[in-house]
């Protein structure tokens, strides 16, 4: 059931067994799971049923992306283009490229500070199955070979450095053709124990006196109109970047936030930066044009797969995770855009060449100065304060990436599959960088409140009825897009609260 | 370094050259420039490339023994094969440039500069 909550009178009472805060994909899918229990849930949903630029208007901010050594760039826009507020959230522009998490990225890896998931990526498999099937996509695999049916085609298993990682695309995203993403809406929405609240905004979470409790929220609408809404269990799905402002909102008993008993809240924060530069693109050059179909992207039905530097490597380099997509051919070119390619064909022999476009995707590691933060003295039309994100790469990240491209190059030459153009140094990468929308860390997951804001079950550390969903949690975020792995986390949570709220 | 110059003097033994390589095929605009063992190339593309290289490595006394390599080569086949062994020596030593946005090896780098001084 879908509830126009401006028409409310004011000083309403919500109530439901549960309430969800955020009506994007893992709040519904929540809701649809609770519901399917026989669990009353109400969804508190802060857009409409389409996009509104007043409601865009509330994720206003200020944004900088920075890291050591780079030009420092002010991305203020990154925060309203990068989500959407209205009823299925960002999924509504989602492009549906899905992957699960490698099983190094669930580690605690040494060399890489505040590492380590408190799952394992073996212990991720049934709840990755599940949303697969639920997007209509086949299982993955940790071996792509299982799923494609060959091994990695451009190294041809002379390379330990480069492993293929699967990679696959839904129907279920809200921006592509005949989507189905209006069903996984209609599904929740018409649910008979789910009500979606629609322009109601979580303005507050309101705490028991001792601070252990969610007592209710206090929950607001742009026509002016206040209400209060209660449950016995409360779960935040609103996204990576408000699940943290609402946590550090709400600070009338726990004066640094919710959750925030070690500093972690809105700290960690992560996202995927795809490489490239439009002026100077990174073309390969291989001998083989028929081995690439594995790594063509176009048909969006099909498996295709990407090149990532293999766990083996990873440890030996003590480096980060990195993929390389080769989606396209691209067409010829000339002088010195070929001539190198042209002089390695001749030494190797091949008749045959191709040039691929490129682009490279390093993951992000978790730091603590990479961070969300609230502007106290800058409210939006709800009295909120507004965001501030402060992205940063660290060492981790600008001092690994050219090692680990040129062990790429070296192993391409090496094998005489082929050669790569890349121009730009490590003090360029921050200037080359195209975020993703992808919000990822700054509630992250810890068994212990010293290293995270939720535990394992994604419950707010300290807080006995509240928890989070969604990618705010991951604790360090790999390369994979991370909508599979929010609705396995979704479908984990779902699983943990059902025989809890049933009985 | 060294014993990659001392590898690729060894090569010209290989292919019979003499020591004494007449200096104006090594470095004039005769048998050194002869690109036809390397197919269609584009020349202002390999005097981009090699000046690129020389520039990075202005001291790089192994072009002069590529120079030399293919002034006096007298069969294509094997002394593109010597090279692509070069090549994946290089490679697979780490023995890496970048020209122009291409990460290649020390080899195809000296090949570059070697020819770029044809007409030049």
């Amino acid at each position: 059931m879908l509830i126009d909550t401006e028409q409310l009178e004011d000083g309403s009472l919500l109530e439901a067994k549960v309430i969800i805060a955020g009506g994007g994909m893992a709040g519904l899918l929540l809701a649809r799971q609770l519901g399917d229990a026989g669990i009353d849930v109400l969804v508190l949903e802060s857009g409409g049923q389409a996009q509104d630029s007043r409601v865009q208007s509330l994720y206003a901010g200020k944004m900088t992306l920075g890291g050591p050594g780079n030009a420092e760039r002010n991305m203020d826009g990154y925060l309203i283009a990068s989500r959407m507020r209205y009823l299925g959230g960002s999924g509504n522009v989602w492009g549906g490229k899905c992957a699960p998490l490698d099983p190094l990225d669930f580690e605690r890896r040494d060399w890489i500070a505040h590492s380590g998931w408190p799952v394992t990526r073996a212990s991720m498999q049934s709840f990755y199955d599940r949303a697969c099937d639920l997007l209509g996509l086949p299982h993955f695999h940790v071996d792509a070979q299982a799923m494609t049916g060959a091994p990695e085609p451009l190294f041809a298993g002379k390379s330990s450095r480069f492993t293929a990682r699967p990679r696959c695309y839904t129907r279920c995203s809200g921006a592509v053709a005949n989507s189905t993403y209006h069903d996984y809406k209609l599904a929740a929405s018409n649910h008979e124990r789910v009500r979606i609240h629609l322009k109601a905004n979580l303005t507050r979470i309101k705490l028991s006196a001792d601070g252990q409790r969610v007592a209710s929220l206090e929950v607001r609408c742009l026509n002016g109109r206040t209400h209060q809404a209660r449950a016995s269990t409360y779960i935040l799905a609103m996204g990576g970047i408000e699940n943290a402002r609402l946590l550090m909102v709400s600070n009338d008993v726990h004066r640094s936030g919710i959750g925030n008993h070690s500093d972690w809240l809105g700290r960690a924060f992560q996202g995927h930066a795809v490489i490239e530069h439009e002026q100077q693109p990174t073309v390969m050059l291989i001998r083989s044009s028929a081995a690439m179909t594995p790594f063509d992207a176009l048909d969006r039905g099909k498996v295709h797969i990407v090149l990532g530097v293999s766990d083996a490597a990873q440890r030996d380099l003590k480096g980060t995770n990195l993929t390389i997509s080769m989606p396209r051919g691209i067409g010829a070119g000339s002088g010195v855009g070929v001539t190198p390619q042209a002089f390695a064909r001749r030494l190797a022999g091949s008749k045959i060449s191709e040039r691929r476009e490129a682009y490279f995707v390093i993951e992000h590691t978790p730091n603590r100065d990479s961070r969300l933060s609230l502007i106290r003295d800058e409210l939006d039309e709800l009295q909120m304060p507004r965001i501030r994100l402060d992205m940063r790469f660290s060492a981790a990240e600008t001092e690994r990436f050219t090692p680990m491209l040129t062990m790429f190059a070296t192993e391409l030459g090496r094998t005489e599959a082929g050669r790569l153009q890349w121009r730009n140094g490590a003090a360029d990468l921050v200037a080359a960088m195209s975020l993703s929308r992808h919000h990822m860390g700054a509630t992250r997951m810890a068994v212990n409140a010293k290293n995270g804001v939720v535990d394992e079950h994604c419950r707010v550390h300290g807080v006995q009825n509240l928890y989070v969903a969604g990618s705010s949690v991951f604790p360090t975020s790999g390369i994979a897009n991370p909508t599979l792995t929010l609705l396995a986390l979704a479908f984990r949570l779902g699983d943990h609260l059902r025989p809890r709220l049933s009985a | 370094m060294q014993l990659d110059r001392r590898r690729l003097l060894g090569l010209l033994v290989a292919l019979g050259a003499s020591t004494a390589v007449n200096r104006q095929l090594a470095f004039g605009a005769s048998a050194a420039c002869d690109v036809t063992m390397f197919g269609k190339l584009d020349m202002d593309a390999i005097h981009e490339l090699g000046r690129e290289y020389l520039a990075q490595r202005p001291a790089a006394t192994e072009v002069d023994v590529i120079a030399k390599l293919l002034a006096a080569s007298q069969n294509d086949t094997e002394t593109l094969e010597q090279l692509r062994t070069e090549v994946v020596a290089d490679f697979t030593a780490g023995r890496i440039v970048n020209l122009a946005g291409w990460f290649v090896s020390e080899t195809e780098g000296r090949v570059f500069a070697a020819l770029s001084r044809c007409n030049s």
